[in-house]
């Protein structure tokens, strides 16, 4: 077995052929700093900390230069959670022999595992090592540009980059424009790129970038002239600059007027921006572009950037008023009709009230109108009548995707999980839209959601390898002008506080349904605890609360995922040190987590990522793992107390069942915490005063789920539903389904 | 009001609003990196003004476009991968600002291009229709090229399924050799279209 073999052997948890292998290897090179990491690293893979901290601590003494060792040490210490050691294993090797070997290798593991401060001083190491190296100065500039270091390492790049031999293509401009302009040096920015032509878009962005800060007007103004008029670059951000320029320059209006002989959509936006630049009265270009886009979806959302003049407005509120009461539109008019309504919607001028049978032309009224109620509460009654309206509108323009997203929030608000699951899968939500979207996925325990939550981990693991695959390349080929942004992205995806969340899901569904895959995914957790439990753990939440509220006209967010909002980086924590409690017997670490886990639950920081109910069923959780998982406390008495008296379903149904719809999402997650709690609960506690509490817990629950109160809530709901509108059929067809997905928990 | 910006990595985590379209492919990661990687030019977005949002902006389409193709063999091209508009920016030419804009860019050096190619479901007219406003017409009809299993009768046609391949040709095809007549009477099936 080769060396590699090894470390592959015990990250695939073959533990028994590395450790046979490793034993071997150790009697025959005794001295090898790898073995003796590798064999570090097979007892931290293994779990025992103790022995692996202490080995590694040991070989980190004797300062090991061979990278492979330097490698496992600094995952071992930062999986340990010693930050500083792991800073420290790299930082003392090249100290004691500075070769490029040793600092190519701390330069590309910090690079690739996103550790910017490490990426910087090992990139300015490199540098420094060998100055004449274009490799080593490629690196430290491509450092600079991802990170931004200090003033002076910045200088110091584009000095370099100055003198190297690297080939000076667009992306090498691209690197030290950027530089430059990184130290406000726009003159010299304008210099470097005044002859590189033609320019890229990327080159072309920095070059009117740095043309404007260096307040050089007549280069910009003959630049943007070239660019839209010679170039047909109609780009709106150049004809902005190009009116800002002329205006500068004292241009008189009429003479920047009759250049813009144009109609497009950008020029005639442009002359309404000329106009308000120069300070003259916008009308006439306001009605001049409003007659050529009065008919399409962009004319309010382009117009909103100005303020539109009082009798411009007047004019658009007696168009309405005459469309309103015209019976015969033409579709042009309802077009113009739409827009003026989205208008109206954004300045909150008397609205026009749609309803259920509103024409589709008209639905996307309807869906706002739905929106805007919901910023008060709507019981399920309310809801269920917009779950109909939008079914029936997502049936007649099944292209619409608003509607089926909101669709799933109403699914979801109204707590029917298979309805979720479904609606989620209907809008084909895939790759990177998970991480931005599985927020959305509240799902009951069931072995169909599972694997649902299972397959969107899998696009992480793929993702992963893709970015890092790509980085490399980018790396080593020196794509300038993609590698900050590859760095950014691949950094965000990494360290996604959306994949976090989904673990600590998979692991909450998989251990309540007894499923296999536990195991998989409390290793992952167990293996990197001490960085996930860490102060310094942090995550990058790139979930979109927004989509939802951007059709056409924007309307103000509503709090409908307030909780999931709140469940941060410390929301992970407090999960994942439950799941390692509750999957742990070793009494040190035990010991070590409840300290840990007692201590956030008292932190308001902590704190205000749970629900009410959360930081309820986890309070419990904790005098569990005082009782159950370490030595007995001089408390413990108090603690059985605080259980038996808690482990009470009365008091439960009192606080939470009671208020809650039973067509809700919260009534739904009420009973999925209980159902775990009263299973924890009995699985923990042997003790025979909280058995029986738990015993009473489970029999109140069974009769309370008995009493399907859901299934009840729904009929009545359907009894008094007025079926009119949307067809008896339609409408008993989507009660049926909402009907069939209400199904009951095994407790 | 559109301003072009290059396409970036990150603008994946904003761009639901545009993806979302059932029409829309999401693919995977890899898939927008070795185009970023490998022909950043042509890949780019159209931005709008957005004082609301935390960007400033808000992303209303983009064009995914590359060059492939062997020039000896008259096949050396200008390939649109994928060219989509925010339901909000659509019917106000955005589209064809975006193709025409990859036409351009790939016409001339360092480029220089035969003709631009795309495939487009035979059911999405919206989209044909487009192409064709555009100059593009049908090169061939690429029989089960969006269907589950691989197709082995290039007779068995399906709307559904099959692909029109479309071309336009560039200035440097000088004699529009890379173009035809009545290409939707030409069935091939998936494989006789690697290049
Ligand atoms: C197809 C799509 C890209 C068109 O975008 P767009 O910016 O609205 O298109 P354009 O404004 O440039 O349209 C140009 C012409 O195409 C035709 N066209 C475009 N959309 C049309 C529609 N919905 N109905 C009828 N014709 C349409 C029109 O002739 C139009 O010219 P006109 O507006 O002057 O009449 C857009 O609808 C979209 O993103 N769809 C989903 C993704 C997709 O299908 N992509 C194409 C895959 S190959």
């Amino acid at each position: 077995m080769n060396d590699d073999d090894i470390i592959i052997a015990i990250e695939e948890r073959r533990f028994a052929l590395a450790k046979r292998e490793l034993d071997r290897k150790l009697k025959r090179f005794p001295t090898k700093s790898f073995y003796k990491a590798a064999s570090a690293f097979c007892a931290f893979t293994m779990g025992d900390a103790v022995k692996a901290t202490d080995d590694a601590t040991a070989l980190a003494k004797t300062i090991p230069s061979d990278p492979r060792t330097l490698k496992l040490l600094k995952t071992i210490f930062e999986g340990v959670g010693k930050q500083r050691d792991a800073i420290d294993v790299y930082a003392n090797a090249v100290r004691k022999y500075p070769n490029a070997e040793l600092l190519e290798t701390w330069y590309d593991d910090s690079f690739m595992a996103f550790d910017t401060p490490l990426m910087l001083n090992s990139a300015k190491a490199l540098y420094l090592f060998s100055k004449s190296s274009a490799d080593y100065v490629s690196k430290f500039a491509m450092a600079q540009l991802i990170a931004g270091g200090s003033a002076e390492d910045i200088s110091l790049a584009v000095l370099a980059l100055h003198d190297c031999d690297l080939e000076r293509d667009s992306h090498f401009y691209f690197l030290v424009g950027l530089l430059h302009s990184q130290l406000d040096e726009h003159s010299k920015v304008i210099a470097l790129l005044n002859p590189y032509l033609p320019r890229n878009l990327d080159l072309t962005i920095l070059y009117l970038d740095s043309l404007k800060k260096n307040l050089d007007w007549q280069d910009l103004f003959e630049e943007c002239s070239r660019l839209i008029f010679e170039q047909n670059f109609d780009d709106y951000d150049s004809w902005k600059l190009l009116v800002t320029a002329a205006f500068k320059l004292g241009k008189p209006k009429d003479e920047l007027a009759s250049l813009i002989t144009q109609s497009s959509r950008n020029a005639l936006l442009a002359t309404i921006y000329m106009n308000v630049t120069y300070g003259d009265d916008p009308l006439e270009s306001i009605e001049a572009y409003y007659e050529a886009f009065k008919t399409k979806p962009c004319c309010f959302a382009d117009l909103s950037a100005f303020e539109l003049p009082e009798k411009f407005v007047q004019v658009l509120m007696n168009k309405r008023d005459l469309f309103k009461n015209h019976s015969k539109l033409t579709e042009e008019d309802i077009a113009e009709y739409r827009n003026l309504e989205v208008y109206c919607s954004q300045v909150k001028a008397d609205p026009l009230q749609t309803s259920i049978e509103s024409n589709l032309e008209l639905s996307d009224f309807a869906l706002r109108d739905i929106v805007q109620s919901l910023n008060t509460k709507v019981a399920s009654p309310g809801l269920i009548k917009y779950v109909m309206c939008l079914e029936s509108l997502s049936q007649k323009d099944p292209e619409n995707f608003w509607f089926k997203s909101w669709l799933l929030n109403l699914y979801n608000m109204l707590g029917i999980s298979p309805l979720v699951s479904a609606n989620y899968k209907d809008l084909k939500i895939k790759m990177i839209q998970h991480d931005t979207i599985s927020y959305k996925l509240s799902l009951d325990p069931s072995l169909a959601n599972l694997k649902q939550l299972i397959d969107i981990y899998r696009f992480y693991l793929t993702s992963d390898a893709e970015v890092n695959h790509f980085l490399s390349k980018a790396k080593a080929e020196g794509l300038y002008t993609q590698i900050k942004d590859l760095y950014q992205f691949g950094q965000k995806l990494q360290f996604s506080l959306s994949k976090h969340l989904l673990i600590a899901k998979i692991l909450k569904m998989s251990r309540m349904l007894n499923n296999d895959n536990y195991s998989y995914f409390v290793n992952i957790i167990n293996t990197n605890k001490w960085k996930y439990l860490s102060d310094n753990f942090e995550t990058f939440d790139n979930r979109d609360f927004e989509v939802d509220y951007n059709f056409q006209f924007k309307i103000a967010r509503l709090e409908l995922f307030a909780g999931e909002m709140s469940q941060t980086t410390k929301y992970v924590q407090l999960l994942y040190a439950k799941e390692l409690l509750l999957s742990s017997n070793d009494e040190d670490l035990n010991l070590k987590l409840v300290k840990l886990f007692e201590k956030w639950l008292s932190q308001k920081s902590y704190r205000s990522t749970l629900s009410d109910l959360e930081l309820q069923v986890l309070k419990i959780h904790l005098a569990l793992f005082k009782v159950c998982k370490i030595a007995p406390t001089k408390d413990r008495t108090d603690q059985l107390n605080f259980l038996v008296k808690q482990l009470d379903f009365g008091k439960f149904k009192k606080s939470f069942l009671d208020q809650a719809d039973p067509l809700s999402k919260r009534y739904r997650e009420t009973i999925t915490e209980l159902v775990e709690l009263k299973r924890n609960s009995r699985a923990l506690c042997k003790e025979s005063r909280v058995v029986s509490a738990v015993k009473q817990f489970k029999t109140d629950l069974r009769g309370f789920l008995e009493e399907d109160t859901p299934k009840k809530a729904l009929k009545e709901i359907k009894t008094s539903f007025d079926k009119t509108h949307l067809g008896e059929s339609f409408v008993e067809q989507q009660f049926k389904r909402i009907e069939d997905s209400l199904h009951t928990f095994d407790v | 009001m559109t301003s072009i910006k290059p396409f970036k990595m990150e603008d994946l985590f904003h761009l639901n609003t545009v993806n979302l379209d059932p029409f829309t492919e999401n693919f995977n990661p890899l898939f927008y990196l070795s185009y970023l990687c490998d022909w950043p030019d042509l890949f780019f977005k159209s931005v709008e003004e957005d004082a609301s949002s935390p960007t400033g902006h808000q992303i209303s389409g983009y064009m995914m476009g590359k060059t492939e193709g062997s020039l000896l063999k008259k096949e050396w091209h200008t390939h649109i991968t994928a060219v989509t508009v925010s339901r909000n920016y659509r019917r106000i030419h955005l589209a064809s600002d975006l193709c025409s804009r990859l036409e351009n860019i790939t016409a001339v050096a360092p480029h220089e291009t035969l003709f631009v190619d795309l495939f487009v479901k035979v059911t999405n007219t919206t989209a044909r229709i487009l192409y064709e406003k555009l100059g593009y017409s049908v090169y061939r009809r690429v029989v089960g090229y969006y269907g589950s299993t691989y197709p082995t009768d290039r007779n068995k046609l399906s709307d559904d399924d099959d692909a029109f391949d479309m071309r336009k040709s560039l200035p440097r095809d000088v004699d529009n050799e890379t173009v035809r007549k009545n290409g939707e009477k030409v069935y091939v099936l998936p494989a006789e279209v690697a290049f």
